[in-house]
Protein backbone atom coordinates (compact mmCIF):
# COMPACT_ATOMS: atom_id res chain seq x y z
CA UNK A 1 0.00 0.00 0.00
CA UNK A 2 2.79 2.49 0.65
CA UNK A 3 4.22 1.79 -2.21
CA UNK A 4 1.83 2.36 -4.10
CA UNK A 5 1.12 5.53 -2.70
CA UNK A 6 4.64 6.41 -3.37
CA UNK A 7 3.91 5.59 -7.30
CA UNK A 8 0.92 6.69 -7.63
CA UNK A 9 1.20 10.72 -7.87
CA UNK A 10 0.56 13.92 -9.68
CA UNK A 11 2.80 12.27 -12.49
CA UNK A 12 -0.35 9.75 -12.38
CA UNK A 13 -3.37 12.25 -12.69
CA UNK A 14 -1.83 15.78 -14.45
CA UNK A 15 1.78 14.57 -16.22
CA UNK A 16 0.94 11.39 -18.14
CA UNK A 17 -2.49 13.48 -19.71
CA UNK A 18 -0.53 16.05 -20.14
CA UNK A 19 2.48 14.37 -22.27
CA UNK A 20 -0.51 12.41 -24.24
CA UNK A 21 -1.95 15.59 -24.78
CA UNK A 22 1.17 17.24 -25.89
CA UNK A 23 2.55 14.07 -28.06
CA UNK A 24 0.13 13.53 -30.47
CA UNK A 25 -2.56 11.83 -28.37
CA UNK A 26 -3.02 7.98 -29.24
CA UNK A 27 0.38 7.42 -30.69
CA UNK A 28 1.90 8.83 -27.39
CA UNK A 29 0.82 5.05 -25.79
CA UNK A 30 2.58 2.98 -28.01
CA UNK A 31 6.22 3.96 -27.06
CA UNK A 32 4.39 4.62 -23.27
CA UNK A 33 3.18 0.85 -23.46
CA UNK A 34 6.77 -0.57 -24.78
CA UNK A 35 8.59 1.30 -22.19
CA UNK A 36 6.47 -0.22 -19.60
CA UNK A 37 7.07 -3.78 -20.88
CA UNK A 38 10.92 -3.07 -22.07
CA UNK A 39 12.08 -1.35 -19.12
CA UNK A 40 8.73 -0.30 -16.25
CA UNK A 41 8.46 -3.85 -14.94
CA UNK A 42 11.48 -5.24 -15.80
CA UNK A 43 13.57 -1.98 -13.61
CA UNK A 44 10.97 -2.60 -11.31
CA UNK A 45 11.87 -5.58 -10.52
CA UNK A 46 15.99 -4.84 -10.44
CA UNK A 47 14.96 -2.37 -7.92
CA UNK A 48 13.03 -4.34 -5.99
CA UNK A 49 15.72 -7.08 -6.28
CA UNK A 50 18.26 -4.76 -5.68
CA UNK A 51 17.81 -3.64 -1.98
CA UNK A 52 15.79 -6.50 -0.25
CA UNK A 53 18.90 -8.56 -0.54
CA UNK A 54 20.20 -5.77 2.13
CA UNK A 55 18.88 -4.52 4.80
CA UNK A 56 20.80 -1.09 5.18
CA UNK A 57 17.82 1.87 5.09
CA UNK A 58 16.01 2.30 7.79
CA UNK A 59 12.70 4.45 8.70
CA UNK A 60 11.70 7.36 6.64
CA UNK A 61 10.37 9.66 3.94
CA UNK A 62 9.94 13.13 2.13
CA UNK A 63 9.19 15.84 -1.41
CA UNK A 64 8.09 18.46 -3.69
CA UNK A 65 5.60 20.59 -2.98
CA UNK A 66 5.59 22.71 -5.73
CA UNK A 67 2.43 22.83 -7.35
CA UNK A 68 -0.78 24.56 -6.45
CA UNK A 69 0.34 27.96 -7.73
CA UNK A 70 -1.22 28.96 -10.89
CA UNK A 71 -5.19 27.99 -9.05
CA UNK A 72 -4.21 30.71 -5.91
CA UNK A 73 -5.20 34.12 -6.96
CA UNK A 74 -2.26 35.23 -5.42
CA UNK A 75 1.19 34.17 -4.10
CA UNK A 76 0.31 34.41 -0.17
CA UNK A 77 -2.14 31.47 0.00
CA UNK A 78 0.03 29.47 -2.89
CA UNK A 79 3.03 29.80 -0.50
CA UNK A 80 1.02 29.29 3.31
CA UNK A 81 -0.92 26.08 1.75
CA UNK A 82 3.33 25.14 0.10
CA UNK A 83 4.90 25.72 4.06
CA UNK A 84 1.70 23.55 5.73
CA UNK A 85 2.59 21.30 3.01
CA UNK A 86 6.07 21.12 3.72
CA UNK A 87 5.37 21.11 7.55
CA UNK A 88 3.28 17.95 6.81
CA UNK A 89 5.81 16.41 5.03
CA UNK A 90 8.28 17.00 7.92
CA UNK A 91 5.87 15.50 10.27
CA UNK A 92 5.05 12.32 8.12
CA UNK A 93 8.81 11.55 7.82
CA UNK A 94 10.06 12.11 11.29
CA UNK A 95 7.28 9.64 12.31
CA UNK A 96 9.20 6.84 10.32
CA UNK A 97 7.58 4.37 7.69
CA UNK A 98 5.29 1.86 10.06
CA UNK A 99 3.74 4.76 11.97
CA UNK A 100 4.02 8.07 9.37
CA UNK A 101 3.90 6.66 5.80
CA UNK A 102 1.95 3.56 6.25
CA UNK A 103 -0.77 4.77 7.78
CA UNK A 104 -0.96 7.89 5.36
CA UNK A 105 -1.15 5.68 2.91
CA UNK A 106 -3.99 3.19 4.54
CA UNK A 107 -5.81 6.58 4.47
CA UNK A 108 -5.11 8.20 1.70
CA UNK A 109 -4.67 5.49 -0.92
CA UNK A 110 -8.21 4.17 -0.82
CA UNK A 111 -9.60 7.62 -0.94
CA UNK A 112 -7.85 8.95 -3.37
CA UNK A 113 -8.91 5.38 -5.80
CA UNK A 114 -12.52 6.48 -4.60
CA UNK A 115 -12.18 10.29 -5.24
CA UNK A 116 -10.71 9.24 -8.91
CA UNK A 117 -13.55 6.52 -9.77
CA UNK A 118 -16.12 9.25 -8.74
CA UNK A 119 -14.36 11.69 -11.05
CA UNK A 120 -13.85 9.32 -13.78
CA UNK A 121 -17.62 8.23 -13.81
CA UNK A 122 -18.69 11.79 -13.89
CA UNK A 123 -16.39 13.59 -16.47
CA UNK A 124 -17.82 10.26 -19.14
CA UNK A 125 -21.31 11.16 -18.11
CA UNK A 126 -20.72 14.95 -18.87
CA UNK A 127 -21.94 14.21 -22.65
CA UNK A 128 -21.90 17.18 -24.35
CA UNK A 129 -22.31 20.28 -22.04
CA UNK A 130 -22.69 23.16 -24.71
CA UNK A 131 -25.31 22.35 -27.40
CA UNK A 132 -23.24 24.84 -29.57
CA UNK A 133 -20.45 23.30 -29.75
CA UNK A 134 -21.49 19.70 -30.26
CA UNK A 135 -17.28 18.74 -31.05
CA UNK A 136 -16.51 19.81 -27.16
CA UNK A 137 -17.36 16.53 -25.41
CA UNK A 138 -15.57 13.72 -23.04
CA UNK A 139 -15.53 11.47 -25.78
CA UNK A 140 -13.98 13.93 -28.16
CA UNK A 141 -11.27 13.75 -25.64
CA UNK A 142 -11.33 9.93 -25.22
CA UNK A 143 -10.56 9.80 -29.14
CA UNK A 144 -7.91 12.12 -28.84
CA UNK A 145 -6.48 10.87 -26.19
CA UNK A 146 -6.55 7.09 -27.91
CA UNK A 147 -6.56 7.87 -31.54
CA UNK A 148 -3.15 7.00 -32.48
CA UNK A 149 -1.28 9.70 -34.52
CA UNK A 150 1.46 7.25 -35.89
CA UNK A 151 3.44 10.20 -37.49
CA UNK A 152 4.75 11.17 -33.86
CA UNK A 153 6.27 7.75 -33.66
CA UNK A 154 9.36 9.00 -36.12
CA UNK A 155 10.33 11.63 -33.30
CA UNK A 156 13.07 10.86 -30.52
CA UNK A 157 11.38 12.95 -28.04
CA UNK A 158 8.23 11.16 -27.82
CA UNK A 159 9.98 7.86 -27.39
CA UNK A 160 12.45 9.33 -24.46
CA UNK A 161 9.48 11.53 -22.84
CA UNK A 162 7.32 8.07 -22.62
CA UNK A 163 10.40 6.31 -21.10
CA UNK A 164 10.62 9.29 -18.77
CA UNK A 165 7.03 9.11 -18.05
CA UNK A 166 7.35 5.51 -17.20
CA UNK A 167 10.18 5.64 -14.86
CA UNK A 168 8.26 9.19 -13.29
CA UNK A 169 5.62 7.08 -12.32
CA UNK A 170 6.81 3.94 -11.67
CA UNK A 171 9.02 5.84 -8.86
CA UNK A 172 11.98 4.21 -11.36
CA UNK A 173 15.50 5.81 -10.70
CA UNK A 174 14.42 8.06 -7.44
CA UNK A 175 15.94 5.25 -5.02
CA UNK A 176 12.90 5.48 -3.16
CA UNK A 177 12.18 1.87 -4.60
CA UNK A 178 15.08 0.49 -2.97
CA UNK A 179 14.40 2.00 0.32
CA UNK A 180 10.85 0.16 0.42
CA UNK A 181 12.75 -2.97 -0.77
CA UNK A 182 15.21 -2.63 2.14
CA UNK A 183 12.45 -4.05 4.50
CA UNK A 184 11.23 -7.01 2.82
CA UNK A 185 12.69 -10.12 4.52
CA UNK A 186 15.32 -12.08 2.46
CA UNK A 187 12.79 -14.47 1.02
CA UNK A 188 10.24 -12.09 0.23
CA UNK A 189 8.45 -12.16 -3.33
CA UNK A 190 9.74 -9.23 -4.95
CA UNK A 191 8.34 -10.37 -8.36
CA UNK A 192 4.75 -9.95 -7.36
CA UNK A 193 5.27 -6.65 -5.08
CA UNK A 194 6.85 -4.59 -7.75
CA UNK A 195 4.31 -6.23 -10.73
CA UNK A 196 1.12 -5.36 -8.72
CA UNK A 197 2.59 -2.18 -7.98
CA UNK A 198 3.16 -1.80 -11.49
CA UNK A 199 -0.09 -2.72 -12.64
CA UNK A 200 -2.11 -0.64 -9.93
CA UNK A 201 -0.24 2.11 -10.94
CA UNK A 202 -1.08 1.79 -14.38
CA UNK A 203 -4.49 1.46 -13.60
CA UNK A 204 -4.67 4.65 -11.60
CA UNK A 205 -2.68 6.29 -14.51
CA UNK A 206 -4.15 4.82 -17.97
CA UNK A 207 -7.76 4.09 -16.95
CA UNK A 208 -8.38 6.98 -14.14
CA UNK A 209 -6.07 9.35 -15.07
CA UNK A 210 -6.51 9.33 -18.84
CA UNK A 211 -10.45 9.67 -18.54
CA UNK A 212 -10.55 12.57 -16.07
CA UNK A 213 -8.12 15.81 -17.13
CA UNK A 214 -8.25 15.79 -20.76
CA UNK A 215 -11.53 14.60 -21.55
CA UNK A 216 -13.37 17.20 -19.35
CA UNK A 217 -11.32 19.89 -20.61
CA UNK A 218 -12.04 19.00 -24.10
CA UNK A 219 -15.74 19.02 -23.37
CA UNK A 220 -15.27 22.38 -21.38
CA UNK A 221 -12.85 24.11 -24.39
CA UNK A 222 -12.01 21.81 -27.03
CA UNK A 223 -10.14 20.55 -28.41
CA UNK A 224 -7.80 23.02 -29.75
CA UNK A 225 -7.48 25.11 -26.25
CA UNK A 226 -7.13 21.74 -24.65
CA UNK A 227 -3.86 21.27 -26.28
CA UNK A 228 -3.07 25.02 -26.06
CA UNK A 229 -3.53 24.50 -22.37
CA UNK A 230 -1.82 21.05 -22.16
CA UNK A 231 1.30 22.65 -24.01
CA UNK A 232 1.62 25.01 -21.23
CA UNK A 233 2.30 22.46 -18.57
CA UNK A 234 0.36 19.88 -16.30
CA UNK A 235 -0.49 22.38 -13.82
CA UNK A 236 -2.45 24.74 -16.21
CA UNK A 237 -4.57 21.71 -16.98
CA UNK A 238 -4.91 20.33 -13.27
CA UNK A 239 -5.00 24.17 -11.46
CA UNK A 240 -6.62 26.72 -14.12
CA UNK A 241 -8.65 24.49 -16.76
CA UNK A 242 -10.13 21.86 -14.05
CA UNK A 243 -11.46 24.74 -11.55
CA UNK A 244 -12.99 26.02 -14.56
CA UNK A 245 -14.28 23.34 -16.07
CA UNK A 246 -15.80 22.23 -12.57
CA UNK A 247 -17.50 25.55 -12.23
CA UNK A 248 -19.72 25.05 -15.36
CA UNK A 249 -21.02 21.26 -13.92
CA UNK A 250 -23.94 20.91 -11.28
CA UNK A 251 -22.17 20.39 -8.13
CA UNK A 252 -19.08 21.62 -9.60
CA UNK A 253 -17.98 22.75 -6.33
CA UNK A 254 -18.29 19.30 -4.89
CA UNK A 255 -16.36 17.38 -7.40
CA UNK A 256 -13.46 20.76 -7.53
CA UNK A 257 -13.49 19.37 -3.91
CA UNK A 258 -12.75 15.56 -4.81
CA UNK A 259 -10.61 16.87 -7.51
CA UNK A 260 -8.34 18.94 -5.65
CA UNK A 261 -8.30 16.15 -2.81
CA UNK A 262 -7.16 13.57 -4.77
CA UNK A 263 -4.42 15.50 -6.04
CA UNK A 264 -3.39 16.34 -2.56
CA UNK A 265 -3.14 12.58 -1.39
CA UNK A 266 -1.22 11.63 -5.04
CA UNK A 267 1.22 14.24 -3.87
CA UNK A 268 1.44 13.93 -0.39
CA UNK A 269 1.67 9.55 -0.74
CA UNK A 270 4.54 10.30 -3.73
CA UNK A 271 6.03 13.13 -1.98
CA UNK A 272 7.38 11.67 1.31
CA UNK A 273 8.12 8.95 -0.51
CA UNK A 274 10.95 11.27 -2.94
CA UNK A 275 12.45 12.32 0.33
CA UNK A 276 13.09 8.76 2.00
CA UNK A 277 16.23 8.09 -0.11
CA UNK A 278 17.64 11.17 1.29
CA UNK A 279 16.85 11.05 5.29
CA UNK A 280 17.47 7.55 4.69
CA UNK A 281 20.79 8.21 3.79
CA UNK A 282 21.30 11.14 6.36
CA UNK A 283 20.27 8.52 9.24
CA UNK A 284 22.36 5.85 7.83
CA UNK A 285 25.46 7.48 6.78
CA UNK A 286 25.70 10.39 9.33
CA UNK A 287 23.94 9.16 12.10
CA UNK A 288 21.07 11.56 12.06
CA UNK A 289 18.08 10.90 14.06
CA UNK A 290 14.42 10.65 12.32
CA UNK A 291 13.49 14.33 13.29
CA UNK A 292 16.79 15.76 12.53
CA UNK A 293 16.90 14.18 9.01
CA UNK A 294 13.37 15.07 8.15
CA UNK A 295 14.03 18.96 9.69
CA UNK A 296 16.98 18.53 6.77
CA UNK A 297 14.78 17.49 4.45
CA UNK A 298 12.39 20.55 5.14
CA UNK A 299 15.41 23.04 5.14
CA UNK A 300 16.01 21.64 1.54
CA UNK A 301 12.53 21.72 0.20
CA UNK A 302 12.09 25.13 1.20
CA UNK A 303 15.34 26.27 -0.03
CA UNK A 304 14.71 24.18 -3.59
CA UNK A 305 10.86 24.81 -3.31
CA UNK A 306 10.59 28.48 -3.11
CA UNK A 307 11.52 29.66 -6.67
CA UNK A 308 9.79 26.81 -8.00
CA UNK A 309 6.50 28.37 -6.73
CA UNK A 310 8.02 31.95 -7.55
CA UNK A 311 9.43 31.43 -10.71
CA UNK A 312 6.66 28.43 -11.90
CA UNK A 313 5.59 30.96 -14.95
CA UNK A 314 8.79 31.24 -16.49
CA UNK A 315 9.26 27.26 -16.66
CA UNK A 316 11.40 26.99 -14.06
CA UNK A 317 9.40 23.77 -13.18
CA UNK A 318 10.00 22.54 -16.75
CA UNK A 319 13.27 22.56 -16.06
CA UNK A 320 13.56 20.69 -12.98
CA UNK A 321 10.96 17.92 -15.13
CA UNK A 322 12.94 17.43 -17.98
CA UNK A 323 16.66 16.99 -16.86
CA UNK A 324 15.62 15.02 -13.88
CA UNK A 325 12.05 13.95 -14.22
CA UNK A 326 12.76 12.63 -17.98
CA UNK A 327 16.48 13.16 -19.15
CA UNK A 328 18.24 11.78 -15.43
CA UNK A 329 15.59 9.11 -14.72
CA UNK A 330 16.92 7.86 -18.08
CA UNK A 331 20.07 8.44 -17.67
CA UNK A 332 19.75 6.43 -13.80
CA UNK A 333 17.80 3.58 -14.81
CA UNK A 334 20.39 2.86 -17.44
CA UNK A 335 23.07 2.94 -15.36
CA UNK A 336 20.92 0.41 -12.67
CA UNK A 337 20.60 -1.86 -15.51
CA UNK A 338 24.31 -1.91 -16.05
CA UNK A 339 25.08 -2.29 -12.83
CA UNK A 340 22.37 -4.99 -11.75
CA UNK A 341 22.40 -7.21 -14.89
CA UNK A 342 26.45 -7.01 -16.15
CA UNK A 343 28.40 -6.09 -12.61
CA UNK A 344 26.57 -8.07 -9.88
CA UNK A 345 26.49 -10.89 -12.29
CA UNK A 346 23.98 -12.66 -14.10
CA UNK A 347 23.27 -15.74 -12.47
CA UNK A 348 23.04 -13.97 -8.91
CA UNK A 349 20.83 -11.23 -10.63
CA UNK A 350 18.25 -14.03 -11.80
CA UNK A 351 18.77 -16.23 -8.96
CA UNK A 352 17.67 -13.13 -6.97
CA UNK A 353 15.06 -11.94 -8.93
CA UNK A 354 13.51 -15.20 -8.27
CA UNK A 355 14.08 -15.74 -5.01
CA UNK A 356 10.59 -16.31 -3.09
CA UNK A 357 8.82 -15.49 -6.12
CA UNK A 358 5.68 -16.94 -6.58
CA UNK A 359 5.09 -15.13 -9.97
CA UNK A 360 7.27 -16.88 -12.55
CA UNK A 361 9.38 -14.45 -14.05
CA UNK A 362 9.51 -15.43 -17.86
CA UNK A 363 12.84 -16.64 -19.41
CA UNK A 364 12.49 -13.64 -21.71
CA UNK A 365 13.03 -10.87 -18.63
CA UNK A 366 16.83 -12.37 -18.36
CA UNK A 367 17.29 -11.35 -21.76
CA UNK A 368 15.31 -7.90 -21.62
CA UNK A 369 17.14 -6.85 -18.23
CA UNK A 370 20.66 -7.75 -19.70
CA UNK A 371 20.38 -6.55 -22.96
CA UNK A 372 17.54 -4.89 -24.57
CA UNK A 373 16.05 -2.68 -21.53
CA UNK A 374 20.08 -1.29 -21.81
CA UNK A 375 20.40 -1.18 -25.78
CA UNK A 376 16.62 0.77 -25.33
CA UNK A 377 18.31 3.28 -22.88
CA UNK A 378 21.08 3.93 -24.99
CA UNK A 379 19.72 4.07 -28.18
CA UNK A 380 17.03 6.89 -26.91
CA UNK A 381 19.52 8.43 -24.79
CA UNK A 382 21.72 8.93 -28.01
CA UNK A 383 19.05 9.46 -30.26
CA UNK A 384 17.97 12.37 -28.45
CA UNK A 385 21.06 13.89 -28.10
CA UNK A 386 21.66 13.82 -31.67
CA UNK A 387 18.59 15.08 -32.38
CA UNK A 388 17.29 17.84 -29.92
CA UNK A 389 20.23 18.28 -27.18
CA UNK A 390 21.52 21.16 -28.60
CA UNK A 391 17.75 23.14 -29.41
CA UNK A 392 17.52 22.20 -25.75
CA UNK A 393 20.43 23.49 -24.06
CA UNK A 394 20.12 26.82 -26.09
CA UNK A 395 16.71 26.90 -24.95
CA UNK A 396 15.11 27.36 -28.66
CA UNK A 397 11.79 28.81 -28.28
CA UNK A 398 11.70 29.44 -24.83
CA UNK A 399 11.30 33.36 -24.54
CA UNK A 400 14.22 35.49 -23.99
CA UNK A 401 13.17 36.86 -20.59
CA UNK A 402 12.80 33.32 -19.37
CA UNK A 403 16.39 32.64 -20.05
CA UNK A 404 17.76 33.97 -16.30
CA UNK A 405 15.23 31.63 -14.49
CA UNK A 406 15.52 28.41 -16.64
CA UNK A 407 20.02 28.40 -16.06
CA UNK A 408 18.71 29.07 -12.52
CA UNK A 409 16.95 26.37 -12.16
CA UNK A 410 19.72 24.16 -13.93
CA UNK A 411 22.30 25.46 -11.79
CA UNK A 412 20.25 24.37 -8.92
CA UNK A 413 20.01 20.94 -10.30
CA UNK A 414 23.75 20.94 -10.65
CA UNK A 415 24.29 22.27 -7.45
CA UNK A 416 22.18 19.63 -6.41
CA UNK A 417 23.77 16.61 -8.04
CA UNK A 418 27.43 18.21 -6.55
CA UNK A 419 26.44 18.41 -3.30
CA UNK A 420 25.31 14.61 -3.06
CA UNK A 421 28.44 14.10 -4.49
CA UNK A 422 30.58 15.22 -2.23
CA UNK A 423 28.33 13.70 0.68
CA UNK A 424 28.66 10.66 -0.81
CA UNK A 425 32.05 10.55 -1.58
CA UNK A 426 32.74 11.97 2.03
CA UNK A 427 30.32 9.02 3.30
CA UNK A 428 32.24 6.60 1.11
CA UNK A 429 35.80 7.78 2.64
CA UNK A 430 35.38 7.54 5.79
CA UNK A 431 33.51 4.11 5.64
CA UNK A 432 36.27 2.95 3.83
CA UNK A 433 38.81 4.07 6.69
CA UNK A 434 36.46 2.49 8.86
CA UNK A 435 36.39 -0.53 7.51
CA UNK A 436 40.31 -0.49 7.33
CA UNK A 437 40.77 -0.02 11.00
CA UNK A 438 38.07 -2.78 11.87
CA UNK A 439 40.32 -5.31 9.90
CA UNK A 440 43.44 -3.74 11.58
CA UNK A 441 42.09 -4.51 14.85
CA UNK A 442 41.50 -7.99 13.34
CA UNK B 1 -14.75 8.04 -32.28
CA UNK B 2 -13.94 5.16 -34.41
CA UNK B 3 -14.67 1.20 -33.69
CA UNK B 4 -11.07 0.61 -34.07
CA UNK B 5 -10.26 3.49 -31.63
CA UNK B 6 -13.08 2.30 -28.96
CA UNK B 7 -11.63 -1.43 -29.04
CA UNK B 8 -8.06 -0.26 -28.85
CA UNK B 9 -9.30 1.76 -25.59
CA UNK B 10 -11.49 -0.64 -24.20
CA UNK B 11 -9.05 -3.41 -24.87
CA UNK B 12 -6.07 -1.45 -22.86
CA UNK B 13 -9.04 -1.03 -20.24
CA UNK B 14 -9.88 -4.58 -19.51
CA UNK B 15 -6.03 -5.93 -19.76
CA UNK B 16 -4.94 -2.76 -17.22
CA UNK B 17 -7.89 -3.07 -14.70
CA UNK B 18 -7.55 -7.27 -14.72
CA UNK B 19 -4.09 -7.24 -14.23
CA UNK B 20 -4.28 -4.84 -11.00
CA UNK B 21 -7.04 -6.67 -9.72
CA UNK B 22 -5.42 -10.05 -10.25
CA UNK B 23 -2.29 -8.89 -8.59
CA UNK B 24 -3.87 -7.00 -5.77
CA UNK B 25 -5.97 -10.19 -5.12
CA UNK B 26 -2.61 -12.50 -5.42
CA UNK B 27 -1.09 -10.35 -3.14
CA UNK B 28 -3.83 -9.89 -0.37
CA UNK B 29 -4.28 -13.94 -0.51
CA UNK B 30 -1.09 -15.13 0.88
Amino acid sequence: MAMAGNAIGLGNFLRFPRLAAEHGGGAFLIPYFVALLLLGIPLMWVEWTMMHTRQFLHDYQGVTPEGERVYFQSLRPAITFWLIAVGLNCWIISRGVSAGIEKLAKIAMPLLFLFAIVLAIRVLCTGTPDPRFPDRSAWAGLNFVWEPNFRALAHFDVWLAAAGQIFFTLSIGTGSIQCYASYLKRDDDCAMTGFATAATNEFAEVVLGGTIAIPLAVSSFGLAATQIIASQGSFDLGFVAMPLAFEGMPLGWLFATLWFSLLFFAGITSSVGLCMPLAAFLHEAYGIGQKGSAAICGAIMLALGLPLVLFLGHGYLDQYDFWVGTFGLALFALLELICFGWIFGRQQMWTELQRGAELKIPRVFYHIIRYIAPAYLLVLLVGWTWESVSKEILLEGAPVVDHPYLWLSRGTIAGVVALLGVLVFLWSSNHSVENEEARGDV
Amino acid sequence: MTIGTLVFMLTVWITVTATALWSIFRILSK
